[in-house]
C-alpha cells in the first residue's frame, strides 16, 4: 500500500515536472536568439542554391516574377548536382524538396522521413525502403516479409488480405497482431455448431486439429 | 586536317589549366552556355563587361566529361559567341566552360563596352549610400544573396494525385470471392488564402463486396478521410508553425493522427518542440472520429546543424469517451552519419495508475525497435534490428480485442540481421536471419540466396533463395525465384515460390503440406504524370487454389 502511495505521488510529480519543463523551454525560446546557426534562418537568399547557376536569368525563369519557371525548364539533377533523382522523384517539382522549411541536407539526413510522413506512425521502424519502392508507394514482397516474423503466411493465410488480420491495414498500421487463433476467427468460432465448438470447451488451440488449408476440415486427434 | 585540329583542342584544353598556374599572364573566367545557335556556335553568358575580346581560347565542357576547345567569334557588352575547332560537341545550355584572356587586359582598367563613354565623372547629387555593399567579388554569382520571397507574397500552387485500385479475388473453395475497389486522392495547395499557408486534403472511397457461403454476401463501403488540414509557419521566415484540421503530429508521427490543433517551435539552434490537442480518429477502415482524445508535447533535441543526430521525448495523454485512458511516453533517437554506421532506435512506455486492472501499476514497455545499418560503398550491406512487443492495457480499439492473459503475458522479442555482398560484377548474394521469442515459444528464420544482374535472359535479374522458418504454429522449407527488370518507364516482375509447410502441433500425415505461388506484376507509364500496374497472383494448395489480380493507376498533377 505504501509503495502505490509512492508511485502514484512520484508520478504525479514527474509528470508535474516535465510540464514544466516544457513551459520553461518555451519561455527561454521566445527571444530573438542567434538563428544564423542554421543557414537557412539569416534571410538571404532564394530556397535553392543559384551559386554555380547561369548569369542569365531568363533560362529559367518567365516573366517578371522568380515565381513562374519557363514551360521547357530542364535541369540534370545528376550531372548538376551529383545527387541522381529515382523513380518519382525524378518527375517532382522542385519546390517539393527545396523549400521554405530549410536546406534539403537537412532533410535528405533524415531519408524518406525527411519529407514524407510516417503513415505507420512510427511502428514499422525507419527502412522504409524494406516494403516501398521510389516507383510507387505501393508495397511489394510483404508475404515473403512475413516469413520473417513467427506466423508465416502458408495455406489460407497466404492468400488472406492484410486487412482480414491487421485491424487498420487500410490507414497504414501494421502493429502487433495477437497470433492466437480465435482473435482473428472468434466469428467462425461462435458460428461453428456441428460440432458446437463452445459448448464443447474447443476454443483455443485449434492448431491441434486444423491445419490452415480449408475453412472446414479438420483432424481429429483422440488424447 | 581534322584531326590536327582535334589533336591540337585536345592538347590545348590539356595544357590550359596547367598554363593558368604556371603563367600567371593568364586570367580564367567561367562561362556558362545560354544557347545554342543553328549555325552550331554557341552563345556564353560573358561579354566585354568581363574583358573578353575575339579570339580569346574557351574551352567548353559537356555533360559526359569531354572538353571542346574553341574561340570568342563575336563579342557584345554582356554575351559573346563561341566557334569550336571540332563539329558535333554535345553540349547544352547551362554546360559550363572557362574562358582564357590575358591577365594584362584586365589590369588596364574596367572594360569599357562599346558605345559607351567612360564612366561619368563629377560631384556626387545624392545623399550617401545608408546601405553597404555587402562583401563581393567577381567571381561570385550575381544571384546568391537576393532576398527571399515570402511565402505569403508567393502565387497560389496546388498539385496532387488521384488514383484507382481494383483487386478482386477468388477461391476455388466453396466459390468464395471478394472484391475490394479504391479510389482516393491527395490535394494540396500552397498560399491559398495569401497568408503562405499549405492547405491539404487526403482521403479514400473504399468498397468491398464478399461472396462467402457462411455466414451471408455483404458489401462495405465507406469514404475515409487522411488528412484535411491547414498548415501556417514553420518556415526559414517564420520558426512558429500551427496546423489545424485533422494531420499526423508534425516531428513526431509517433502521436498519431489528430483531429485539433499544434502548435510548433523551432529553436534558434535547430531544437523543435510541439503540442498539440485534439481527438484520435480510431484507427479502423473509417476512422471513425470523436471516442478519444488527447493532449501531447515533445521536444526534439538536435545535436548538429544538419539534424543528422536528433533525440526526441514525447508525452501523450488520452481519453477514450470522458474516461482516463492512457499516459505513455515515447523516446527515438536518430544518428545519421554521412559515412558509417546508421541507428534509429525509438520507444512506447505506458505508464499505469492504481485503478489498472489488468497490468501492474508504473511503467511498462509496449514497444522497442532498435536498428542499425551501414553501407560500404556499393560493395556490401548489413543491418539489424531488434524489436520487443507487447500489448497495452487500452480502452481504446486500437488492436482485436486482447484477451486479459494476452495482455498480461504475451510479448515477443525479436532479433533478425540481414546483409548483402556483391560477389562479382553482376553477381549479388544476399542472406537474412532471425530469432524470436514470446512468453511460451521460441523460433527462428533463415533465408541465403543471390542476383544475377547479366543473365541475358530478356535482360532482366534473376533472383533464388532458400528459406526455412520455424514459425510458431508451423515449419516453412522453400525456394523462391524471381526473375525481374527495371527501366526508364516500365518495369516488370515474374515470381514463382515452392513451399513445404508443417504444422507442429498436428502429429500424422495431414500435418505436411505444399504450396506454389506464382505472381507477375507489370507497370508502366502511359503518359507524363501517369502511371499503371497490373499484377496478378495464384496460390496452389493441396485441395484447392486462389487467383488474385490487381490493377491500379494514378495521375499525378
Amino acid at each position: 500500500m505504501r509503495l502505490e502511495f509512492l508511485m502514484l505521488h512520484a508520478k504525479r510529480r514527474l509528470w508535474t515536472g516535465f510540464w514544466l519543463y516544457l513551459a520553461l523551454v518555451a519561455c527561454t525560446s521566445l527571444g530573438p536568439g542567434d538563428i544564423r546557426l542554421q543557414g537557412w534562418w539569416r534571410g538571404l537568399g532564394p530556397v535553392m542554391p543559384h551559386d554555380s547557376f547561369p548569369a542569365d536569368c531568363s533560362l529559367c525563369h518567365l516573366g517578371g516574377d522568380w515565381n513562374t519557371i519557363r514551360a521547357d525548364f530542364e535541369f540534370d539533377h545528376t550531372a548538376e548536382t551529383g545527387y541522381a533523382l529515382e523513380g518519382a522523384h525524378e518527375a517532382a517539382q522542385c519546390l517539393r524538396c527545396h523549400n521554405d522549411r530549410g536546406p534539403v541536407q537537412v532533410f535528405a539526413a533524415r531519408d524518406c522521413a525527411g519529407c514524407h510522413e510516417d503513415v505507420h506512425v512510427g511502428q514499422l521502424g525507419s527502412n522504409c525502403r524494406s516494403c516501398h519502392l521510389q516507383d510507387t508507394w505501393r508495397p511489394f514482397g510483404m508475404r515473403e516479409m512475413h516469413a520473417s516474423t513467427r506466423f508465416p503466411l502458408v495455406g489460407r493465410h497466404a492468400t488472406a488480405s492484410c486487412r482480414a488480420c491487421h485491424l487498420g491495414a487500410e490507414v497504414g498500421r501494421f502493429a502487433q497482431t495477437d497470433s492466437a487463433c480465435v482473435s482473428c476467427h472468434r466469428r467462425d468460432l461462435e458460428a461453428t455448431a456441428n460440432p458446437n465448438h463452445i459448448g464443447l470447451g474447443w476454443v483455443d488451440n485449434c492448431d491441434r486439429c486444423h491445419v490452415p488449408t480449408t475453412w472446414h476440415q479438420a483432424q481429429f486427434v483422440p488424447n | 586536317m581534322v584531326g590536327n585540329w582535334s589533336l591540337w583542342a585536345s592538347l590545348g584544353a590539356l595544357a590550359a589549366p596547367v598554363l593558368a598556374v604556371q603563367d600567371e599572364a593568364v586570367v580564367e573566367l567561367p562561362v556558362r552556355i545560354t544557347q545554342v545557335l543553328p549555325d552550331g556556335r554557341f552563345e556564353i553568358d560573358r561579354g566585354a563587361n568581363m574583358w573578353l575580346a575575339g579570339g580569346d581560347r574557351v574551352v567548353l565542357l559537356s555533360r559526359d566529361g569531354r572538353s571542346w576547345t574553341g574561340r570568342i567569334a563575336e563579342v557584345r557588352e554582356f554575351d559573346a559567341v563561341v566557334e569550336l575547332f571540332e563539329t558535333g560537341a554535345d553540349l547544352a545550355v547551362g554546360s559550363q566552360g572557362t574562358a582564357y584572356l590575358p591577365k594584362a587586359r584586365t589590369t588596364a582598367g574596367q572594360p569599357v563596352p562599346k558605345g559607351r563613354d567612360t564612366a561619368p565623372t563629377g560631384p556626387v547629387l545624392h545623399d550617401p549610400w545608408e546601405r553597404l555593399d555587402e562583401e563581393w567579388t567577381r567571381s561570385d554569382p550575381l544571384l546568391a544573396r537576393i532576398a527571399p520571397v515570402h511565402p505569403a507574397d508567393r502565387a497560389v500552387r496546388d498539385g496532387g494525385r488521384l488514383y484507382g485500385i481494383l483487386e478482386p479475388r477468388w477461391s476455388s473453395e466453396e466459390g468464395r470471392s471478394e472484391t475490394w475497389f479504391r479510389v482516393g486522392g491527395h490535394y494540396w495547395m500552397e498560399n491559398p488564402w495569401g497568408r503562405g499557408g499549405r492547405f491539404e486534403v487526403d482521403g479514400e472511397f473504399n468498397r468491398l463486396s464478399y461472396h462467402l457461403p457462411f455466414p451471408e454476401d455483404h458489401r462495405d463501403q465507406n469514404l475515409r478521410v487522411d488528412r484535411l488540414s491547414y498548415a501556417l509557419g514553420g518556415t526559414r521566415q517564420d520558426p512558429w508553425r500551427y496546423e489545424v484540421g485533422r494531420f499526423l503530429m508534425y516531428g513526431m508521427p509517433e502521436l498519431g493522427l489528430v483531429d485539433g490543433g499544434s502548435v510548433h517551435l523551432r529553436r534558434p539552434n535547430g531544437d523543435l518542440m510541439g503540442v498539440s490537442m485534439g481527438w484520435m480518429p480510431e484507427p479502423d477502415p473509417d476512422q471513425t472520429p470523436g471516442h478519444d482524445f488527447q493532449i501531447s508535447a515533445f521536444y526534439r533535441w538536435s545535436l548538429d546543424t544538419f539534424e543528422r543526430y536528433t533525440a526526441a521525448l514525447a508525452v501523450q495523454k488520452t481519453w477514450h469517451q470522458g474516461a482516463q485512458d492512457r499516459d505513455l511516453i515515447i523516446g527515438r533517437m536518430d544518428y545519421a552519419p554521412l559515412e558509417g554506421w546508421r541507428y534509429h532506435g525509438s520507444a512506447w512506455i505506458d505508464w499505469y495508475g492504481n485503478d489498472e486492472l489488468v497490468k501492474d501499476s508504473g511503467v511498462d514497455l509496449t514497444r522497442l525497435r532498435l536498428e542499425g545499418s551501414r553501407e560500404w560503398q556499393g560493395e556490401r550491406g548489413l543491418s539489424t534490428s531488434y524489436r520487443y512487443e507487447a500489448f497495452p492495457d487500452l480502452l481504446r480499439d486500437e488492436f482485436r480485442e486482447p484477451s486479459p492473459i494476452t495482455l498480461q503475458e504475451q510479448h515477443l522479442h525479436r532479433l533478425s540481421v540481414s546483409g548483402w555482398k556483391q560477389l562479382s560484377q553482376g553477381l549479388r548474394g544476399t542472406a537474412r536471419a532471425g530469432l524470436w521469442l514470446d512468453d511460451g515459444d521460441g523460433g527462428g528464420d533463415l533465408e541465403v540466396g543471390g542476383a544475377w544482374s547479366d543473365t541475358g535472359i530478356l535482360g532482366g535479374t534473376l533472383s533464388a533463395a532458400l528459406f526455412v522458418v520455424d514459425g510458431q504454429f508451423t515449419e516453412v522449407y522453400g525456394l523462391r525465384t524471381s526473375l525481374s527488370r527495371s527501366q526508364a518507364r516500365t518495369h516488370w516482375m515474374l515470381l514463382y515460390e515452392a513451399s513445404q509447410s508443417s504444422e507442429k502441433s498436428l502429429p500424422g500425415d495431414g500435418n505436411d503440406f505444399y504450396t506454389h505461388r506464382f505472381w507477375g506484376s507489370y507497370g508502366f507509364s502511359p503518359a507524363k504524370n501517369w502511371n499503371v500496374s497490373i499484377e496478378g497472383q495464384t496460390t496452389i494448395l493441396p485441395d484447392d487454389s486462389d487467383l488474385f489480380l490487381g490493377l491500379q493507376c494514378d495521375w499525378s498533377f
